[in-house]
């Protein structure tokens, strides 16, 4: 699998839904050095489950993980993929990144493409409040049930207070 | 203390409260043949009601720090609690963070620390002798 | 008579992943009918700390995500940072980034296979193990200073060289473990008791890994050739000519059981070996970092902007670190870690479906969670309430192991 072929059958699939995209190459090795290559590309998010299915048609569809950034009026996603592993040299990083506000943060699910990407949702909805559509699983994976805040969001005045800002060892050094 | 004053078979608990791992399997490292704690009747047990010592790693996470002070109530007297770790001891690394209410002397009286991120073997068993020596003065009727 | 259903939970004292974990088990009788699984109790928001503090001490924080792969993560981490900032690292630097981490690779195969070998019961082989695994962290403590976090990469190349001294030592280190390695193949591979134990136990078939997206030998285990050194070859990996392996190459029938995970790991110690061996016969003479200076580093770094993913493949599998900088803020702006057992955490459930109790122990340590990991176990039937250690969990296991190896005769 190369990146072309990935980012050619996502321009086809998305059209215009499909923006800022492109191949980003980094050579490695030292005797025989080769590319490696990643597409990058921004998306609306209803085209999100369109854009997937197309990845697993390519080949066998793997998420690495999806990550995330609070930008203040809105969260952005990024989902890592690699598309076509099994032979060498022949998998390709695919990043989408796509944007929901926060006053309507819901995503759709990939659980019923790709049911392994559960785990990783679940971590979003605990870590940034994005709730996903679909999910067969929403409760929280790694904070306590009762913990509300939401670690990777700017706007959480509240988290502050759980931060514990010296050990007693510091204050007594102070003395 | 020599060590032909071994009154009888130390028996340890071993709790992780967030630790990374690394000192952890240091002290499974200690058990097994080159470091071989056993031979000083040292062994590692399942339970906390069975143990004289306990070995704790980790930072203490928030879930983790109710729990800690459960085995340390479970743990029967005369105990001794030896830290074995920088981040343990100190947090280390570990350091405001919204999960971490650490170190462990915020949570449970702590007798011994064996610095170390992590520390070698050799130390964890030096440690854990420390932690004898407390205990036979303790049974002694001493202060500890 | 209808059947009852019973939970168990275990845990959730469990140093595995970066997260403590808790179980709890449905059980009909001996039988598990579900499982539930939830994670966190070890979270100590380790992407939330390095988000609050500059790049070099972030550094030192990746490498304390698990104290097992404590390269691993580094190099993730590395990699992100410098495609991120347009970092350059010399040849020798990359060799030697390959070389600790092959060597992780072979302690923490080993560390797994003494500690599956005790789930089973049969201490002696976890003693010989971790016996003949010395013989690794002595290589790994000589060539970094330190047994466990050895803190070798840095942002553009490596702090410590290896010298023309060392290499006779590593040498010697390989061919002591291709002399154990037959003899370690054959008290796993061909005892009867143990291969009673993983056969057809826990199995996850072919398609369920890949849709879960299970990752390193739990993949490799059930015959997906997913292996990141091999697929999107990074630093020298793609000159090593470095393959996936299944147990077809060790000549048998891949059916994803605990059995075949045991085939893989060893077959990794092997190839490990091998690739350190090249790694000595090829790498290059040179500088070891392009950035020699840290001020200097955390000057260029703060100046940086950008983002970039950095991949390697663990001893449990694939882990991807995303790193976004911009320019005047030392910390990164976004730092996403993913461990290779958050990938296989879904695994377990197929794996448990239908197994007895007395499996637990070694279908929980067949994905390599890590060491000790169940440690209490509290039955609840009807009202009253029956606490279970993790030394009767384990006591079931060996028994189990017991029995077969009696009924063998
Ligand atoms: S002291 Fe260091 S090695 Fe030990 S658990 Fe803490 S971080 Fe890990």
């Amino acid at each position: 699998m190369r990146a072309k072929d990935v980012l050619a059958a996502l321009e086809e699939a998305l059209a215009d839904r499909l923006r800022d995209s492109e191949i980003r190459t980094r050579t490695v090795g030292v005797r025989s050095p080769r590319t490696i290559e990643e597409v990058w590309g921004r998306i609306d998010r209803e085209v999100l489950l369109k854009a997937v299915q197309t990845l697993k048609d390519l080949g066998p569809l793997h998420i690495s993980i999806i990550s995330g950034r609070d930008l203040g009026e809105e969260i952005e996603l990024l989902y890592h993929f690699t598309v076509g592993f099994g032979t060498e040299d022949g998998e390709v990083l695919v990043t989408l990144r796509l944007s929901v506000p926060k006053s309507d943060l819901v995503v759709p699910s990939l659980c019923g493409i790709l049911p392994g990407a559960q785990t990783t949702e679940r971590e979003k909805i605990e870590f940034l409040g994005v709730k996903f559509e679909g999910i067969p699983d929403s409760r929280h994976l790694f904070l306590p049930e009762d913990m509300e805040v939401h670690p990777w969001r700017v706007d959480e005045p509240e988290l502050q207070g759980l931060v514990k800002r010296k050990v007693k060892w510091e204050e007594r050094d102070g003395e | 203390m020599k060590l032909s004053s071994f009154k009888r078979a130390l028996w340890v608990f071993h709790v992780p409260t967030g630790s990374c791992n690394g000192c952890d399997i240091e002290i499974v490292a200690a058990l097994t043949p080159r470091y071989d704690i056993e031979r000083f009747g040292i062994r590692l047990v399942g339970t906390p009601r069975h143990a004289d010592v306990l070995l704790v790693t980790g930072a203490v996470t928030r879930p983790m720090a109710e729990r800690l002070r459960r085995i340390y109530e479970q743990t029967p007297d005369p105990k001794a609690v030896v830290v074995v770790g920088s981040c343990g001891s100190t947090s280390g690394v570990f350091y405001e963070s919204y999960n971490i209410v650490g170190p462990v002397d915020e949570i449970i009286p702590v007798d011994v620390y064996v610095p170390g991120c992590p520390p070698r073997p050799e130390a964890i068993i030096d440690g854990v002798v420390k932690a004898v020596a407390k205990l036979e003065k303790l049974e002694a009727g001493e202060p500890a | 008579m209808e059947n009852r259903t019973f939970e168990i939970p275990i845990g959730p004292v469990h140093p595995a992943l970066k997260e403590q974990i808790r179980f709890t088990f449905q059980v009909e009788g001996e039988r598990i009918v579900g499982v539930d699984i939830k994670p966190g109790f070890a979270h100590r928001g380790i992407e939330f700390m390095g988000m609050h503090r500059n790049l070099i001490q972030v550094l030192y924080l990746a490498e304390r995500i698990c104290g097992i792969c404590s390269i691993s993560h580094p190099i993730a981490l590395i990699q992100a940072v410098e495609n991120a900032a347009g970092i350059e690292v010399p040849p020798r630097a990359q060799y030697i980034r390959v070389i600790v981490a092959e060597l992780e690779r072979i302690h923490s195969h080993l560390l797994w296979a003494g500690v599956a070998a005790h789930e089973l019961g049969f201490d002696t082989l976890l003693h010989l193990t971790w016996k003949v695994r010395e013989k690794v962290l002595d290589i790994l403590e000589e060539l970094t200073g330190n047994r466990v976090n050895y803190a070798i990469p840095i942002y553009g190349g490596v702090r410590r060289d290896i010298s023309p001294e060392q290499y006779p030592r590593v040498r010697e280190m390989i061919r002591y473990y291709r002399g154990l390695f037959e003899e370690l193949c054959d008290r796993f591979l061909n005892d009867a008791s143990v291969e009673a134990r993983t056969r057809d136990v826990g199995v996850l078939e072919p398609e369920e890994a890949e849709e879960l997206c299970a990752v390193g030998p739990t993949a490799r285990a059930s015959g997906l050739r997913k292996d990141v050194r091999q697929d999107w070859p990074y630093l020298v990996y793609g000159d090593l000519g470095v393959k996936a392996i299944t147990p077809e190459d060790y000549g048998l029938e891949t059916r994803g059981d605990v059995y075949d995970r045991i085939v893989v790991r060893l077959l990794e110690v092997g190839q490990s070996l091998s690739i350190i061996e090249r790694c000595l016969e090829e790498m290059p003479e040179g500088e070891i970092t392009s950035i020699p200076k840290i001020p200097a580093l955390l000057a260029q770094l703060k100046k940086a902007e950008g983002e970039g993913i950095g991949r390697h493949e663990a001893p449990r599998g694939e882990v991807i670190h995303y790193v976004r900088l911009e320019a005047g803020v030392e910390a990164p702006v976004v730092w996403k870690v993913k461990a290779p057992t958050y990938s296989n955490l879904l695994s377990w459930y197929p794996m448990f479906e239908d197994q007895e109790i007395a499996d637990i122990p070694i279908v929980t340590a067949s994905i390599d969670p890590c060491i000790c990991c169940l440690d209490r176990v509290h039955i609840v039937r009807g009202r009253s309430e029956q606490v279970m250690w993790k030394e009767e969990l384990l006591k079931l296991s060996w028994e189990k192991t017991r029995k077969i190896v009696m009924g063998n005769g």
